[in-house]
């Protein structure tokens, strides 16, 4: 058990910014933080059952056929998830419902999946899910804050004095979060970078 | 290699067997629930949509070949107050089930969506305080108002960066009002029946009282 595993997630290997993954829901939710967020909180959530019960079967899966396993387990999972929360608070589904089917098609959790939960213990692999899951919170977070910001002159919902007369609605759309995405992930090098005294 | 195929497609099989399983358990166990669940919310929707004591079930009328079921509204002393019809337009992401009320004159008195899969942040915002309150206040200031977006000269403030899913509800709203026209007749002669219609409506049950 190593807590490394906790905190490297959350800037060392940022799942959006250093490894890249599940950038297709990124684009998509990052308009505004309360999506971030409910986003966010979702994709953990699956990460860290699908990564503690992967762990768990590691050893009895044979190694061939070991994506195809993952993905039935990820997506049936999801499906329960989602079908529980429909039925019994059809309130939690009316804020998050709208992000789950995304979680489906992100990448992180299968991607972990097979990097870490298929190589080491349960307790490291929730570990790294969790570490994963919050700096993908943050990630997300980071985009949403901007976007959010110069698009539509809120946050969280909220009108921001001066920023809310005149939105650049380019922000909240695709090209937008491609922007702020590359700025981001130049300024996060650029700061490690300095670090290393180059 | 044989044996290895074997074990590998048994491997499969039985893990899908038990996801298979799973899923087809939790699909019997939550699909009543989450009907119930749609009912409940639409019950409450129809108040909102069309402010009336009573609603009846849902009616089906023909005419010319076109088929629609709508329910009405009756207000305290059993008047029909309106038609409430259910529509799908198709938005950017799939079908905006929307509720539409409209009173007697064929005045559109609120919309409901009651679900959608728009864009998270753009599309979605259909359903937000900002969309509606300017919506009502359109229906508020303007007794014939023309139900296309600006960009296509109409009167709907369409959701920022959303054309698509503003045109779609758009598209929604008229296909509520165009069956309301069609069907005006059969539509106001529905009579209240105390036997038939009794039941208050879904907020009177949940809230208590709606006089």
């Amino acid at each position: 058990m190593k807590i490394d595993n906790l905190f490297k997630g959350i800037w060392k290997e940022n799942p959006t910014f250093v490894i890249a993954l599940g950038i297709c829901p990124t684009l998509a939710v990052t308009t505004s933080m309360t999506n971030a967020l409910g986003m966010g909180l979702a994709t953990m959530c699956v990460l860290i059952c699908s990564n503690l019960f992967i762990s768990l079967i590691r050893k009895i899966v044979p190694d061939n056929i070991r994506i195809p396993v993952y993905i039935m387990v990820i997506a049936t999972f999801v499906t329960i998830v989602d079908k529980l929360i429909q039925a019994y608070s059809p309130a939690l589904s009316a804020s998050l419902g709208i992000f789950i089917p995304l979680i489906v098609v992100n990448c992180i959790i299968l991607g972990r999946a097979e990097a870490f939960a298929s190589k080491n213990s349960p307790i490291d692999s929730v570990f790294d899910a969790i570490g994963m899951g919050i700096g993908f919170i943050i990630g997300l977070s980071c985009i949403a804050f901007f976007r959010e910001l110069l698009g539509d002159g809120k946050l969280y919902g909220f009108a921001i004095p001066f920023f809310k007369n005149d939105p650049a609605l380019i922000m909240i759309m695709a090209p937008g979060g491609f922007f702020v995405f590359g700025l981001l992930r130049a300024f996060k090098k650029h700061l490690e970078l300095r670090r290393a005294g180059k | 290699m044989i044996k290895g195929m074997l074990k590998t497609g048994l491997f499969l099989f039985v893990v899908a067997a038990i996801s298979g399983v799973l899923l087809a358990y939790t699909q019997s166990l939550t699909a009543p629930v989450i009907e119930k669940n749609q009912k409940d919310a639409e019950e409450k929707a129809l108040n909102l949509v069309l402010p009336s004591l009573r609603f009846s079930d849902e009616i089906t009328s023909e005419k010319d070949g076109k088929k629609i079921t709508y329910r009405v509204g009756y207000d305290k002393n059993g008047d029909l107050t309106g038609a409430v019809f259910k529509v799908s337009p198709k938005g950017f992401g799939g079908l905006i089930n929307t509720m539409v009320g409209i009173n007697k004159e064929g005045q559109v008195v609120n919309y409901k969506i009651l679900s959608l899969s728009e864009t998270p942040g753009l599309g979605s915002k259909l359903t937000s305080d900002d969309f509606t309150n300017k919506f009502k206040k359109l229906l508020e200031t303007n007794k014939t108002p023309i139900f296309k977006v600006k960009k296509d000269k109409g009167d709907v403030d369409a959701v920022t960066a959303a054309t698509i899913s503003s045109r779609a509800f758009c598209v929604g709203i008229n296909e509520a009002l165009n069956n309301f026209n069609i069907f005006k007749e059969q539509i106001l002669a529905n009579k209240y029946s105390p036997s038939k219609d009794n039941k208050p409506n879904g907020l009177q049950n949940s809230i208590g009282g709606t006089k």
